[in-house]
């Protein structure tokens, strides 16, 4: 039997160095290479081996023996990292601390070469739990406890969900449940998305992302081709399409195509209409209802769980008729009740989808305002609009005072993007709200600028141009509506 | 007499903690305690399951009584107790998650919120062939449905 001379101790001061060199990589996320180490370690392994008997000596004593590499890290005295370099033993109770070879460039590198020509070794070295290696990594993630996992999950932004999707099959179907969409819809709500149509092209939507700032390029394949299909309104994930030539409407979810032809209304008139729509609770899975009011104050309400229109009729006398909608504004659902900007008289008109009641609040608006729309933030309604006085014009923000039911001005857009709409003729175009935030279209004859406005940072952002897919073309976005990007909720 | 809970660790490091009532009623599971009435015996001890050891419920009491003394500024401690998953730090990662785990267990709710969503920021960047491995499993999706599953995810709707 050999001493503990020449060879016998180079080897394991190699597998000392490339033991750090390990734990060095690894802390760089450098998985490939960490594995050809361990293949050159198991290697190295296979030598000590056979050169000299295993040594029965458990992992957590500090010893000096030449088979335990034992790091200490001087902050936690009774703890220490032990790599042992034996399969047979192994270290699960020891709670250690890694010390961090950062920094130190390897000259093990070279080494790396000779890992990669070597063959796969078969055998892995085990480490001891707090080594930081890609095993304990596993067997942290394997063990990793489920119901809290789907709460891990269900904070992913949207995107990330959908790669995941493609880890496996447990995973697909673990993000397609329902209890995981109710643990998504626990929480507090994402950033809104916006489906748009632009004036090019009536049949696709063009999406945008606020919170990477993209525009996306979804096809709803369900959706008819030949007719204009206009985004009206959207609740939990879900947008309502009218189309406005054979009056029918649709519901869908924009990210995972769940489709739903809506039957055909009972009133046979049909004129401008406003459209709203409300979740029943907190996801599409309790249903949802959609109300189309039209210009002569006939309304009807389509109720999801029963697949059926309801609650037809015509808003009652006691509101101040006439009633004349502003149908350029979008109607705003907060909780259960919908609300509907009025030209004439000027004030906002709701209605309770619970009750199936309808109010009117007589509320002024604020001068020399034009191309307004209401808007919501939380629970506070909002009003945006254009306020021009000579040459100037500017984007300003109220909220409604409840107790007095006046506009109060908030927020106004910052004068330097203003300066840009002197001495021009501005139009704007709400392209849909929802969760704070707003898109809106500015446009004059020369110029389209689109802007994000967030009603609780008081962020104006602008918007990058929407041009198709491989095309530089950009697009005129003619409306929209915002929606929650939902990967579960069901038409 | 103020009522006293000590949470007795066992395992790899025993030991025993007394929490006074400010601390002690951020643990769901503890709170209703303070309010029941038991007997002359104003002490009460809670037995922590042995997979939470000792340095994991003192790290978690640290941030309780950080939260107890000052209600506000949640951001502010965070920062401080809490270490941002970006760090390639195994050991940390392996903390996170055993703090959360035993912060659900103890009734944390805000911990329990906390740890998810920094684990979450971890994994975000992930694709799928590094979960895989991580998670140790094949990918068994069909060509089929993995194009059906893509398809309807984002990575399609966007360019």
């Amino acid at each position: 039997m050999a001493a503990t001379t020449g060879p016998d101790l180079c080897v394991p001061l190699i597998v000392f160095s490339l033991s750090l060199s390990l734990l060095s990589l690894l802390t760089r996320g450098m998985e490939e290479e960490f594995a050809m180490l361990r293949q050159l370690i198991g290697q190295l392994q296979e030598l000590l081996h056979n050169s000299s008997p295993p040594p029965p000596s458990p992992p957590s004593s500090s010893s000096s023996s030449p088979s335990f590499v034992v790091l200490h890290n001087p902050q936690h005295q009774n703890r220490c990292c032990c790599l042992p370099l034996f399969d047979d033993t192994s270290s699960s109770d020891v709670s250690c601390d890694t010390l961090m070879a950062a920094g130190k460039r390897p000259r093990y590198l070279k080494m790396l070469d000779t890992a990669k020509r070597s063959r796969k070794q078969k055998n892995q070295v085990k480490s001891c739990t707090e080594a930081g290696d890609g095993i304990m990594d596993q067997e942290l993630w394997q063990e990793f406890p489920q119901d809290l996992f789907e709460s891990v999950l269900s904070r992913l932004p949207v995107a990330t969900l959908f790669q995941f999707r493609s880890v496996c099959r447990k995973w697909n179907a673990l993000i397609d449940s329902d209890s995981f969409s109710k643990s998504c819809t626990d929480l507090p709500q994402t950033i809104p998305w916006f489906y748009t149509i632009t004036h090019e092209n009536v049949n696709s939507g063009q999406v945008y992302d606020p919170s990477s700032k993209k525009w996306r390029h979804p096809v709803i394949p369900a959706l008819p081709k030949k007719s204009i299909v206009l985004p009206m309104a959207s609740a939990g994930g879900l947008v309502c399409f009218l189309d406005i030539g054979h009056r029918n409407f649709y519901v869908s979810n924009p990210l995972t195509k769940s489709f739903r032809e809506l039957p055909a209304r009972s009133f046979k008139v049909w004129s401008r209409v406003a459209v709203g729509m409300t979740l029943n609770g907190n996801s599409t899975s309790d249903g949802y209802k959609v109300l189309w009011v039209g210009c002569e104050g006939e309304y009807e309400v389509y109720d999801s769980l029963r697949n059926v229109w309801t609650k037809r009729g015509t808003i009652p006398s006691n509101v101040k008729l006439p009633v004349l909608l502003n149908f350029k504004s979008q109607p705003v659902a907060i909780n259960c009740t919908l609300y509907f900007m009025l030209t004439d008289p000027e004030g906002i008109l709701s209605y309770d989808m619970v009750s199936g009641r309808w109010k009117q609040y007589i509320i002024p608006c604020p001068p020399h305002l034009s191309d307004h729309t209401l808007a919501e933030c939380g629970e506070r309604l909002m009003l945006v609009g254009l306020v021009s006085k000579n040459a100037a014009t500017c984007v300003c923000v109220w909220e409604l005072q409840k107790m007095t039911l006046l506009w109060k001005e908030v927020d106004r857009m910052p004068n330097v993007w203003c300066l840009e709409f002197y001495g021009k003729h501005v139009r704007m175009n709400c392209l849909g709200n929802k969760g704070c935030l707003m898109l809106l279209s500015l446009r004059s004859r020369q110029m389209n600028r689109l802007i994000t406005y967030n009603a609780v940072t008081r962020e104006w952002a602008k918007v990058p141009g929407c041009t198709v897919p491989r095309g530089r073309k950009r697009l005129w976005i003619a409306c929209g509506t915002a929606f929650q990007p939902s990967p579960t909720a069901r038409a | 007499m103020s009522k006293i809970i000590v949470l007795k660790c066992v395992g790899h490091n025993p030991k025993d903690f007394e929490l006074d009532e400010a601390v002690a009623v951020q643990f769901g599971c503890i709170k209703d305690l303070f309010h029941s009435d038991f007997d002359a015996e104003s002490k009460i001890v809670v037995d922590v399951p042995m997979k939470f050891n000792s340095y994991i419920i003192g790290r978690i009491l640290e941030f309780c009584s950080s939260r107890a003394s000052f209600s506000s500024d949640r951001a502010y401690w965070e920062q401080d107790f809490f270490h941002p998953c970006r760090e390639p730090n195994q050991r940390k990662r392996k903390e996170l998650i055993a703090i959360m785990e035993a912060s659900e267990y103890l009734g944390m709710e805000s911990l329990v919120e906390l740890t998810t969503q920094s684990l979450a920021n971890y994994l975000k960047g992930k694709n799928p062939l590094t979960i895989r491995s991580l998670w140790k499993v094949e990918g068994d999706l069909t060509a089929e449905e993995e194009a059906k599953a893509l398809a309807m995810g984002v990575a399609k709707l966007g360019h």
